[in-house]
């Protein structure tokens, strides 16, 4: 189980990077502290922490592997229950996506699509679709940067294109609503984006976010879809292959040393970070031996 | 943090002198051990640097009664079924508790002195779990113990 402070922390750490700054006043942080239990003390010093190493947004060179451990710890937090809130699952899930699918562009040079589960990497391929891809990263950044022209921009379009896809989601958002103790209502992209006003125009029950949208779109039966029409593609598929391999093993050594050093750059390693670290090792296929190197040339350096 | 051959040389060597039954309790406990010959030559190389060369006072070597006695408990834990399953256990605690780089090459250290690194990162990094638990530590582990769990 991971430790609670270390879910706020992963979870400030992936707002932070989606938003581009620190703003600890982000209201999906004050649901986790309330969900988790924690205190104004442990928000201070996962600040302090993430002050001190995110630099100017680089993390010392080590921002894709910071995400993606952030992402596994909250990844696993939801999985063992220690989250139940189904408005803050659905932020969190979302704000994975999105931050997933921003590295997606550059995946196939980048060896830390290899540090995405098995099961993630269905969805890896569909997004090599232009018209998909372009949509949904288009909504992503106009979210983050200017929710009201986002919503003129793409609202309209996606009415009418799937009018039951705007049903579903306004009943689990009136789902969401009933179970919210306060009348505060927590709206994940609002959570998100740490802006309260932009999406409060979207005048109460009938609020519809077009990402949500958009991430919807991207469906099991989209994936299935698009998966045997790669499939099919035989030649294709094997003439990718070992292109793939051959450039990826040494990055994949070079991108477990940096969830490595990221692990392991508080000085101190708990159960959690050990579970992930074994978990990569297998799907990687790292022998504990490289492991091993590994540490021992990470502790020289570090000498 | 005292590892175990260096433990050994204290007693040894505690009145100031190495008795030559001493001496061979010493060698039996390399051997038990299987202490690599070059991390011993290191390890008596600093042990007369930091310890030796400043005393002045000599003895007649009578540590090594003392010796013979620590030494059989510990070749008797070296020889113990319990010993692996031991390491693994207290290296699994030691992540529990927060392991930091420090204390991992204290781990290191002191377990590969008896070939028993391997058994110590195989704990540490979930390599290999036991299902036993123990009340206590064999007293070859109890300097390791304290130094990852008690403090």
């Amino acid at each position: 189980m991971v430790e609670p402070e270390r879910v706020l922390h992963s979870v400030m750490v992936i707002a932070f990077e989606r938003k581009g700054a620190i703003d600890e006043d982000l209201k999906i942080i004050k649901a986790i502290q309330n969900e988790l239990n924690l205190g104004d003390d442990e928000k201070s010093d996962a600040l302090e922490h993430i002050k001190k190493f995110r630099g100017n947004g680089n993390w010392d060179g080590k921002r894709d592997a910071v995400v993606s451990v952030a992402i596994d710890r909250i990844e696993e937090a939801m999985e063992d229950s220690q989250i139940n809130n189904p408005s803050i699952i659905n932020a969190l899930k979302k704000l994975i996506n999105v931050t997933l699918d921003e590295q997606k562009p550059s995946n196939e040079s980048d060896p830390l699509a290899a540090f995405e589960e098995d099961e993630e990497e269905v969805p890896d391929t569909t997004l090599k679709f232009g018209l998909e891809e372009e949509e949904e990263i288009t909504s992503v950044e106009l979210i983050e940067d200017d929710n009201s022209h986002a919503l003129e921009d793409i609202g309209e379009p996606e009415e009418v294109e799937d009018d039951s896809i705007i049903s579903q989601d306004s009943f689990s958002l009136e789902d969401s609503e009933e179970e919210l103790e306060d009348d505060e209502e927590i709206d994940p992209f609002d959570l998100i984006g740490g802006s309260g006003s932009s999406n409060s125009d979207n005048v109460g029950s009938a609020y519809k976010d077009p990402l949500e949208e958009l991430m919807d779109e991207v469906d099991d039966e989209e994936i299935q879809v698009e998966t045997i029409e790669l499939g099919s593609d035989d030649s294709e598929e094997e003439e990718k292959e070992p292109v793939k391999e051959e450039a990826s093993e040494s990055q994949i050594i070079e991108m477990y040393r940096m969830m490595l050093d990221t692990v392991w750059v508080d000085d101190v390693i708990d159960p959690s970070e050990v579970a992930l670290l074994a978990r990569k090792r297998k799907d990687l296929d790292i022998s504990f031996e490289t492991h091993m190197n590994l540490v021992r040339e990470m502790l020289e350096d570090s000498d | 943090m005292k590892t175990i051959f260096w433990t050994a040389l204290e007693i040894a060597w505690s009145d100031g002198s190495m008795s030559k039954k001493g001496a061979l309790i010493v060698e039996k406990l390399h051997d038990a051990m299987g202490l690599d010959i070059s991390l011993r030559e290191e390890l008596e190389n600093r042990f007369a640097k930091e310890i030796l060369e400043e005393r002045t006072e000599r003895g007649e070597g009578t540590g090594d009664a003392e010796l013979e006695s620590w030494a059989n408990t510990i070749i008797e834990n070296l020889n113990s079924n319990d010993l692996k399953n031991q390491i693994i256990s207290l290296s699994n605690e030691a992540v529990i508790n927060g392991l930091s780089k420090e204390k991992w090459l204290i781990g290191m250290n002191f377990t590969k002195e008896f070939n028993q690194s391997n058994t110590f990162a195989e704990g540490v990094w979930m390599e290999n779990n036991t299902e036993k638990e123990f009340e206590e530590y064999l007293p070859i582990l109890k300097p390791l113990v304290d130094e990852l769990i008690s403090n």
